[in-house]
């Protein structure tokens, strides 16, 4: 599969700013992949997704979109001759033009009766048709989102950038917003490159998922491979929760704080080792023991909080039913397969 | 309810002191009053100094509003009996009679000058002329000689085509002359006149008396009809090439053989219900008293009322003329027709 | 239409009085009319309304060249010099547009300093003619288009960025995004400020009487001045009156349904050109302030250095004093009671309220002697039944009190200017969201606090320009300061018209540059001040 977007070796500082904003990222994206951009806040993510769109210069890299450097330290295309459509996370619907001319703006170099065409088709696509003639404030949250889109995917973009599509969603719509958007998209067939802080997000609607701390991308995979393989704790633990202990190793054992735990293939000698809740088996000849700090109620399971006895490294365990009180020990096990193991 | 109160009481408030802050000058009803109050067309310089001349002369104040004369005649009517005006001083003698017909002057009597011509005066002793300008007609000396000029009607002869620069008609000095030529002659005789002139008006009516005079210089038009006083001002100015442009023209006194070169009236009135009437008389008599007269001709450049008075050197040097001795009632009664005509003929 | 409470007696009391005089020359459009009227309607009425028309056309056109082109460089480019650009661009307001009239006509007729030096190098005798419709164009529009450059500037400085960022990745170049996305966005303002210049231009009698150019007003004052007949003068006002008030309805109806307010407020990357394009763009916004500013400057200059010792006085301070405390004076009246008004309407949230509160703008599109008469016509009735009641009743003689006083001049001021100082505290109201003043209230706080507390603050900006215009405005006023001052009361505008009238243009000159001084303390400090509010919020 030959790469639509190619990032390499992307370095951007901001004005004045002490830091990298990007520092040394390289990705591709080839056709009809959908990536995310994945982070905490202020991670670079948006900043990359602003560069790929040509509205940041950056300092060192190149990033091509169709094998053509669209920039580079010494070159920035202009936005317009990118062939990249940006939906933007406050969506920037036009309000002085209804949902027909918001979709046609980007179209004004086609004839017209291939205008008129293009717009039936990503109305019908995005299921907008009877909303045309309506302006963006006349319609809900939903619908201007489906609005930005169809304005984007109009013009055929090689590549559609999409910045925190969803954040602007309560809860419920989100779920419904989520996947109609990546069936469209997906029915398309666009290259995508979308941002967003929410795990859940990246997770229903990407093929491969890029993480990004302090401007360095820690890890680009399926969603599969980050959540059972990530390669640091912060990326494991941006895909739901997990547990880190601090390791030491003792023969063909690690020692932590609540025991020691067999793991005979690791080797290094200190460090942190974690797990996913789920790899946790509560049973009373368990090596591992701690005490019960706190239970919480979560609906359809019961969050029990462990501390050991240095009272840190809180482990917070998932159980369906459970008996347990306040300061009750705890035994439990946990697989040395499910144990990632970070240097 | 109690909200409403405030708002307004601080409404109340807030003009009452705006007002009492910047209320007129009192003057008391018993004490003889020692100020007149003046409404005045007039902006000039040379006015301001003659009104210094009379308070240091008599220790009578005087105040002054300078505007236009149908403002001013406006704010007379509204103000009626309760007006804290003495005077009215315009620079044309039409607005005198308008205000006159109007019921806001009333007779002069003793404060008529014996040494003013009566045709410089009211008929009815309702106002007194001041100064006055002779309307002339101005010619650029390169390309014309007085002998090729006779009359304000000769200018509407076909050989002037394309060489007359002249102001709009809403000057009210083009409307007294053409009030003039439809009093010596009638409606129809002016109209054609007017639509002469129209014909040979070297470009659109533009800019003031100076402004002719300066295009002439230019070499637009040949000849103008102006006010002796403008190009007196032209020839004083401070400006070298000014003087330049005043200096390339000649001023010919129209209309000799006949009835005479027509001319506008600087007037005063005092008003129906003058508070300071006394003062009033005593500011006329003063502003017609030879000195005062002679510092006008001095430096203002119009000719004198007082017939004692010789006028300034550089208007003294373009010679006496004859003037058009026709009452100033028959102009203003002819003025709104003069307005018409120039409508009419497309005189803008 | 609510209920009546005290926001609608505000929105009533400041209608009333503003309104009056308004409504006084308003009435007059159900009299029949005279004779004269009869007669400016047969012989000259359709020149006069073509020829305005044509003014108008060609001011706006200028007027939004100059000023939106210059306003978009401004809010979206780094300029050398930036901060100078942004009062330069105000300042050609400060000049009177007959003064302008008179400065050009002066540079380039025989005496000016053009043709004098052609005249020295050659004995060719040039003759330039401005004094055309064409001509009265070009001199009002240089001095006018702040007006249009002011509200565009901040209506562009308050577009969301990124609906330009969206214009650009969907494939539109930065021209198109500018008059497809920026410009429409901006229209409410932009109209706003040329609804300034229009009835600026509708209210003109010193430039087109001087370049001889008949227009609607001339038609007012032929009646008037030279025919007597106030009537029909004050008949052909109401009609310009509602002329103004019929387009500013029917542009509020063509907006329909569109919203021009977007939700998201993003700054602007600014743009750093560089080369040619910088250069360019350094020369557009040079243009207008050459030919508004620098051009009739030296000019007046020029005439300066021939009259300045004949007439600078001593004198001269207290004009230039009495200038500034009036025009300072009614711009802060102004823009106290637009802020009341707008407020009133905002909490009423009522269509016939906000119409209501329309009629008060109305006073700036009649020329300033005509609307004069409707003021008078107030004050000298007020003044007339105060003398004779307190005689009737306490027997106390007093002469006219309101009458010639300063209180019936800012009175005047505020008639007349009040629509310059409500379209940018109006424009600012409905840049803060109402849910604001909700959120504000549901916190306890009553609506005065709302005011003080959340409205003020967030207005700054809006409030600044406000009184820079008003200010600007009344310094150069003319016609209301000769008829309503008291007696022997000068300002700068009357000392230099003084001249001006009787054709002494070098005298009037210190006078008029003292006006663009006076003017430009207020421009550079307050621009000062807009723009540190404008890069911090």
């Amino acid at each position: 599969m030959k790469p639509v977007l190619k990032i390499d070796s992307v370095s951007k500082k901001y004005p004045g700013a002490k830091s990298f904003a990007l520092n040394d990222v390289s990705i591709n994206v080839i056709e009809g992949e959908i990536l995310a951009l994945a982070g905490e806040s202020g991670c670079g993510k948006t900043t990359l997704l602003r560069s790929i769109a040509g509205f940041e210069p950056i300092q060192n890299g190149e990033i091509s979109i169709d094998n053509e450097i669209v920039s580079s330290t010494t070159k920035l295309t202009p936005a317009e001759k990118r062939g990249v459509s940006l939906v933007f996370q406050d969506l920037a619907l036009f309000p002085h033009m209804s949902v027909e001319k918001n979709i046609a703006f980007g179209l004004n170099k086609l004839p017209k009766a291939e205008q008129q065409s293009r717009i039936q088709e990503v109305l019908e696509l995005t299921e907008l048709t009877s909303y045309a003639q309506r302006y963006p404030h006349e319609l809900s949250g939903g619908q201007q989102q489906r609005v930005a889109l169809a304005r984007a995917i109009a013009v055929k973009p090689k590549v559609l950038l999409m910045d925190e599509p969803f954040s602007n969603l309560d809860e419920l719509l989100k779920v419904r917003v989520r996947s109609e958007i990546k069936a469209i998209i997906k029915k398309t067939g666009i290259t995508t490159v979308l941002v967003s802080h929410d795990a859940q997000d990246s997770f229903e609607v990407a093929d491969r998922i890029a993480i990004l701390k302090g401007g360095v991308l820690q890890q680009v995979d399926t969603s599969l491979e980050i959540y059972n393989k990530p390669v640091n704790p912060y990326v494991g633990r941006f895909f739901g929760e997990i547990c880190v202990l601090n390791a030491k190793k003792a023969d063909q054992q690690v020692l932590t704080d609540y025991g020691s735990i067999d793991l005979p293939r690791m080797n290094f000698n200190s460090g942190k080792i974690a797990f996913r809740p789920e790899a946790i088996k509560v049973h009373d000849d368990g090596d591992l023991m701690g005490t019960v700090e706190d239970i919480i109620y979560r609906g359809s399971y019961t969050e029990i909080v462990v501390s050991g006895p240095n009272k840190s490294d809180h482990i917070h365990v998932r159980l369906n039913n459970s008996t347990f009180q306040r300061n009750d020990r705890i035994n439990f096990s946990v697989s040395p397969n499910d144990i990632l193991v970070f240097e | 309810m109690n909200r409403y109160k405030i708002n307004f009481l601080l409404i109340v408030l807030s003009i009452l002191t705006v007002v009492s802050c910047s209320g007129p000058s009192k003057s008391g009803e018993e004490t003889k009053s020692m100020e007149v109050n003046i409404y005045t067309q007039r902006h000039y310089d040379a006015d301001k100094k003659a009104f210094e001349m009379f308070t240091e002369k008599t220790g009578i104040k005087i105040n002054v509003v300078k505007a236009g004369a149908d403002e001013l005649i406006n704010k007379l009517e509204l103000e009626g009996d309760a007006s804290p005006a003495d005077l009215f001083f315009t620079v044309d003698a039409g607005k005198l009679y308008r205000a006159k017909e109007k019921g806001l002057l009333q007779k002069l009597d003793g404060a008529l000058s014996a040494d003013v011509p009566e045709n410089l005066r009211d008929e009815d002793g309702f106002w007194q002329g001041v100064t006055y300008r002779a309307r002339v007609i101005a010619y650029s000396k390169d390309v014309v000689t007085p002998d090729q000029l006779s009359t304000y009607e000769d200018l509407a002869d076909p050989r002037w085509n394309g060489k007359i620069a002249i102001r709009s008609s809403s000057s009210a000095y083009n409307q007294s002359l053409l009030a003039s030529i439809i009093n010596a002659t009638d409606e129809e005789t002016a109209k054609s006149w007017a639509a002469g002139i129209v014909a040979n008006m070297a470009r659109e009516p533009q800019g003031g008396d100076r402004d002719q005079i300066k295009a002439m210089a230019s070499g637009v038009g040949e000849v103008s009809i102006v006010n002796t006083y403008y190009v007196g001002l032209l020839l004083n100015s401070s400006n070298p090439e000014e003087v330049k442009a005043g200096e390339s023209v000649g001023i010919f006194f129209p209309n000799q053989e006949g009835r005479g070169t027509h001319v506008n009236v600087s007037g005063i009135g005092i008003t129906k219900n003058a508070p300071n009437k006394e003062n009033a008389i005593k500011l006329i008599e003063f502003l017609l008293s030879e000195e005062v007269q002679s510092f006008f001709a001095n430096n203002s450049y119009e000719y004198p009322a007082n017939s004692k008075v010789a006028p300034a050197e550089t208007v003294a040097a373009w010679g006496d003329f004859k003037k058009d001795n026709l009452l100033f009632s028959k102009v203003a009664e002819h003025n709104n027709t003069a307005v018409k005509i120039f409508d009419e003929v497309g005189w803008k | 239409m609510k209920k009546f409470n005290v926001w609608s007696f505000h929105i009533s009391w400041i209608v009333l009085v503003i309104g009056i005089p308004i409504l006084i020359i308003f009435s007059e459009l159900f009299k029949t009319p005279s004779d004269t009227w009869q007669h400016i309607y047969e012989t000259l009425l359709a020149d006069y309304v073509v020829n305005t028309i044509f003014l108008v056309l060609g001011v706006s056109i200028l007027t939004l060249v100059f000023g939106v082109s210059s306003a978009w460089i401004i809010a979206t480019t780094n300029l050398p010099f930036k901060r100078a650009f942004e009062w330069l661009l105000i300042i050609p307001i400060a000049i009177p547009s007959y003064i302008n009239g008179i400065a050009y006509a002066g540079l380039l007729d025989y005496a000016g300093p053009i043709r004098t030096f052609l005249r020295s190098i050659n004995s060719d005798n040039y003759y330039f003619d401005i004094a055309n419709a064409w001509g009265v164009i070009f001199v009002m529009s240089s001095v006018l288009f702040p007006y249009v450059y002011i509200t565009a500037r901040s209506a562009f400085i308050n577009q969301s960025g990124r609906l330009l960022e969206a214009s650009r990745s969907l494939g539109s170049s930065s021209f198109r995004s500018f008059y497809k996305i920026a410009l429409p966005i901006a229209r409410p303002a932009i109209v706003s400020g040329l609804m300034l210049v229009i009835m600026e231009v509708l209210n003109d009698y010193g430039t087109v009487k001087y370049y001889g150019v008949t227009t609607f007003t001339t038609g007012i004052f032929r009646s008037w001045l030279s025919m007597g007949d106030l009537q029909s003068a004050v008949y052909l006002s109401s009609m310009l009156m509602g002329v103004v008030f019929l387009s500013i309805m029917i542009e509020r109806l063509q907006r329909g349904k569109a919203k021009y307010e977007s939700k998201s407020k993003t700054e602007l990357n600014l743009r750093n050109d560089t080369g040619l394009k910088l250069w360019l763009k350094v020369g557009i916004c040079l243009v207008p302030i050459i030919l508004g500013f620098i051009i009739p400057l030296l000019q007046l200059l020029y005439w300066a250095f021939f009259s300045i010792e004949k007439i600078i006085t001593s004198e001269f301070i207290n004009f230039g004093i009495n200038s500034f405390l009036l025009a300072g004076g009614a711009a802060v009246i102004i823009v106290s009671i637009s802020v009341l008004l707008n407020y009133s309407t905002r909490i009423q949230q009522s269509k016939f309220w906000t119409g209501i509160s329309k009629i008060s703008i109305l006073g700036y599109s009649v020329p300033g002697a005509v609307i004069a008469v409707g003021i008078m016509v107030i004050i000298i009735g007020i003044d007339r039944s105060l003398i004779s009641w307190l005689e009737n009743s306490f027997d106390i003689k007093i002469k006219l009190l309101i009458t010639g006083s300063i209180g019936a001049l800012l009175y005047a001021y505020l008639v007349r200017y009040f629509a310059v100082g409500f379209g940018p505290i109006e424009a600012g109201f409905k840049k803060i969201p109402l849910s604001l003043n909700q959120a504000a209230s549901s916190l306890g706080s009553g609506p005065l606090k709302n005011l003080f507390k959340i409205n003020l603050p967030l207005l700054k900006t809006s409030i600044l320009s406000a009184l820079i215009l008003v200010f600007v405005d009344v310094m150069k006023e003319l016609p209301l300061t000769l008829i309503l001052r008291p007696f022997n009361f000068e300002t700068l505008a009357t000392i230099a018209f003084q001249y001006a009238n009787d054709e002494m243009a070098p005298e009037s000159a210190p006078a008029s540059l003292l006006i663009i001084l006076i003017g430009m303390i207020p421009v550079i400090l307050l621009n000062r001040l807009m723009a540190s509010d404008e890069t911090s919020s």
